[in-house]
């Protein structure tokens, strides 16, 4: 897919915050999904929240799963964006997405290699994990997850970012 | 459109299988039913008239999400499911009884708090909601698989995020104790409610909804989350606390605390397609080990002299877990196996070995699996051990009436006597006495959602009878005094045995209706059992309950209005039904007074000959209620108090024709 940030930009490496999830100790309670919808959205609903937990007690393997934005430092979302309404966060490098600038393409999602960007069911613009860059408390997810640390903690990996 | 704007979907879905017809009404004011259980209710009230029987097609079933349910409240993914139930003994009951898992909150976001169900299909069918859309579908190739399979079948079909209720052969085939099942081990367990869906020719609800609920203050919300979960997450303030592990998963959507539910690898030995056991303490009766030889359940007398020795029965370790979930998968409730084992075990002690040729092999695993399946399609001795135990001694009269009696009567209304000093912990004066309450004014298994009343049981350090009030630990009386308002609760013999039971009873409708975890609610933690002095706030908060329905939904209730008059209101009319439907008196209600003249397995305490003291306590229980003595049916006024003016003339008729 064709880059549409500048060639001439230098990269720098930095520290990237972002979740880091244990599916071997996460409960499958989805107390981080509803954390992060009411947060976020003030209601309740898996569609609204930037974490989804899955528990397939049918499955054979890996009963527990859950989807969220790894906060890549290559970022192919923010190289799919047309309008440069991804930036990441100064403090805790996590991806953002600018309101104001998105035009609800969703070829973020197309760039993810995962799929992880949504389309606001309301908005219709673009959503994904921001690891609530904007509270001082840190991401919701965590502040209610009830084995915080354990199934689900805030890490910083080093990541090579363009700048 | 619904005034119900925040915290609630605001509709109900009524389903007529006879017509094959699905609409929508407004949800009942929750400010006056409080929520599933209170609607439940209601729809009993108003439609399952006197006459109507369990498995006749006017019979209704109604699936009621609890009011936190999607919320984000800690634990409260639970729904009540009511019914006229089969399960009832010597007559059917209005029953509820509650499940958790997922499917209450995928329900709401689908857009209803309630799926009124009635009538009969002609042949076997599928409910399907989808985002406020509802349809009935061909469930032919369903009809006969088990619970496990319909469920894989159902989601091959409709997607893997849609959530499902179904029935297994057992309910298929009306046993009075078949489930209703959800997921791998969620269940409307031991109301017999499985066997209604079955008669109206009901398989499986499906349910999908991408929708949302709407929170009226979300960072108050938030903030009663935290306060709620910082004092449930450490464990079950009256059965221990379990540490975390890999195994560990939870067993409801939004519950963050942690208690005995495990997923263990399961070796899947009967071919079910299951690669993992759910367990919790019910799931657990199958694989107990080997008893010590001298174990005994109950070993005791009675007030004539009676003797009973019953022996604990042994589990299966090894294929205790390939039996859970055959039972599971095909949709019978597995406390049979805890009141079966040890009743047919007492009679091969006896020296009776076989019932009509067929041997009691009650050590042999590949026995239960048989006598399981014979149950579930009712085959040979099967059709009648599918009538429950009552029902069963009724027939065969195979050893003495007192021994089935002590399993199962009148009394426990045909479910399996459970917690009440006798056939299982340890009870001692006054928490017996609170059981006895409970079952005489109930119409069901009490438990499931009363645990709370022996939370000041031995399990936590309260002594042994018999003891004087000056040998109760200081902290069971602080406890009792925070709850209840009087120290003197905590004493052997109180007299505070109807004030005690009456809380407990609206805290179990409050619950309910709420979709919250009885484990959990109050929140209440025990003082340490070292003396060290916890102040009385720090005990608990006991309207934890209102903080998050007035956040969620931005109702403006007084806190104590939820027990008094809202949870009065359910139980009245619940009795209401009772009395119009059934014929529910104070008769039946003294049925309990047998098992209790069966000392505790403790104490040694029990009911005196006469039982004077239990109908002195049952007529205070009356003026406590509202109720008259005679009957022990609601007064019109108390009705009339409670805004029931419907029942109230019911009962004023039903009254002049009892008098004339």
């Amino acid at each position: 897919m064709t880059s549409n940030h500048p060639a001439h930009l230098r990269s720098a490496t930095v520290t990237i915050q972002r979740l880091a999830f244990n599916a071997d100790a996460c409960r499958a309670c989805r107390a981080c999904e509803m954390a992060c919808a009411l947060t976020r959205e003030g209601a309740v609903g898996p569609s609204l929240a930037r974490i989804r937990v899955a528990f397939d007690e049918f499955a054979p393997t890996a009963v527990v799963s859950a989807r969220y934005c790894l906060q890549c430092s290559d970022a192919p979302c923010m190289d799919a964006c047309p309008t440069e309404a991804m930036t990441r966060h100064p403090r805790t490098g996590a991806v953002m997405i600018d309101a104001e600038l998105c035009i609800g393409c969703m070829r973020c999602a197309k760039a993810c290699p995962w799929d992880i960007p949504q389309r606001h069911p309301d908005r219709r613009l673009a959503t994904k994990c921001d690891l609530c860059s904007d509270l001082p408390e840190g991401p919701a997810c965590v502040r209610y997850c009830p084995l915080a640390g354990e199934a689900l903690a805030v890490e910083a990996v080093k990541g090579e970012v363009q700048s | 459109m619904s005034d119900l704007a925040c915290g609630f979907a605001g509709r109900t879905l009524n389903v007529d299988l006879s017509a094959g017809t699905t609409e929508t009404t407004e949800t009942p004011d929750p400010t006056c039913w409080l929520g599933s259980r209170g609607w439940n209710a209601l729809i009993g009230w108003q439609h399952v008239l006197p006459g109507i029987g369990p498995f006749d097609p006017e019979n209704h079933l109604a699936f009621s999400a609890g009011t936190l349910a999607g919320t984000g409240a800690p634990t409260a993914g639970r729904m009540t499911v009511s019914s006229l139930s089969p399960r009832g003994y010597p007559t059917p009951m209005w029953t509820s009884a509650t499940m958790g898992g997922y499917l209450a909150t995928e329900l709401k976001l689908a857009g209803f708090d309630t799926v009124d169900i009635f009538g009969g299909a002609n042949a076997p069918c599928y409910l399907l909601i989808e985002d406020g859309k509802a349809s009935l579908r061909d469930a032919q190739a369903l009809w006969g698989l088990g619970v496990y399979q319909t469920q894989r079948r159902l989601k091959e079909a409709h997607g893997a995020e849609c959530q499902i209720a179904a029935i297994g052969p057992a309910g298929e085939n009306r046993v009075r104790f078949a489930t209703i099942h959800h997921r791998l081990s969620n269940a409307v367990g031991n109301g017999g409610l499985g066997g209604v869906m079955g008669s109206k020719n009901l398989k499986a609800i499906v349910v999908r909804g991408t929708g949302r609920v709407r929170i009226a203050h979300p960072q108050r919300m938030l903030e009663a989350i935290q306060y709620v979960n910082q004092r449930i997450s450490t464990g079950l303030y009256y059965t221990g606390r379990p540490e975390p592990g890999p195994e560990h998963r939870a067993c409801s959507f939004g519950c963050t605390a942690r208690c005995h539910t495990r997923l263990r690898p399961s070796p899947d030995r009967y071919g079910l397609g299951v690669p993992w056991l759910m367990t919790s303490c019910v799931d657990g009766v199958w694989m107990r080990g080997e008893p010590a030889p001298d174990a005994m359940l109950y070993q005791g007398h009675d007030v004539h002299g009676q003797r009973l020795a019953i022996r604990s029965t042994r589990g299966f370790p090894e294929q205790g877990a390939d039996l859970t979930n055959l039972t599971n998968d095909l949709g019978i409730t597995n406390w049979v196996h805890h009141t079966w084992s040890h009743y047919l075990g007492a009679l091969r002690d006896m020296g009776i070995t076989e019932i009509d040729g067929q041997a009691l092999d009650i050590d042999n695993p590949d026995w239960w699996r048989h006598w399981l399946e014979d149950i579930a399609y009712r085959r040979g001795l099967g059709d009648d051990y599918a009538e429950g135990l009552s029902r069963f001694h009724d027939k065969h009269q195979v050893g003495p009436r007192y021994l089935a009696d002590f399993f199962e009567d009148a009394g426990s209304r045909g479910h399996g006597w459970h917690r009440e000093g006798r056939t299982m912990e340890r009870h001692p004066s006054p928490f017996w006495e609170h059981s006895a309450l409970l079952y005489a004014v109930s119409t069901r298994d009490v438990t499931p959602s009363t645990h709370g009343f022996f939370f000041l049981n031995p399990l936590y350090g309260y002594p042994d009878a018999p003891l004087t009030p000056d040998d109760v630990p200081a902290r069971f009386k602080q406890i009792a005094r925070v709850l209840y308002g009087s120290e003197e609760a905590a004493h052997p013999g109180t007299a505070c045995l109807e004030t005690v039971t009456m809380y407990h009873q609206h805290c179990a409708i409050l619950k309910d209706s709420m979709g919250v975890c009885d484990w959990k609610y109050p929140v209440v933690a025990l003082p340490p059992e070292d003396g060290s002095h916890m102040p009385d706030e720090a005990i608990g908060n006991l309207n934890a309950e209102w903080m998050l329905l007035e956040a969620a939904t931005g109702l403006e209730m007084d806190p104590d209005a939820l027990r008094r008059p809202a949870a009065e209101r359910v139980l009245n009319l619940e009795r209401c039904i009772e009395v119009r439907n059934n014929g529910r008196s104070r008769e039946l209600d003294e049925a309990v007074i047998p098992h209790y003249q069966w000392s505790d397995k403790t104490d040694g305490t029990h009911l005196s000959s006469d039982a004077g003291e239990f109908r002195d306590l049952l007529n205070r229980y009356y003026a406590l209620s509202g109720w008259d003595g005679k009957l022990g049916w609601p007064t019109e006024a108390k009705l009339r108090e409670l805004g029931l003016d419907s029942a109230a003339e019911t009962i004023a008729e039903l009254r002049q024709s009892v008098n004339s």
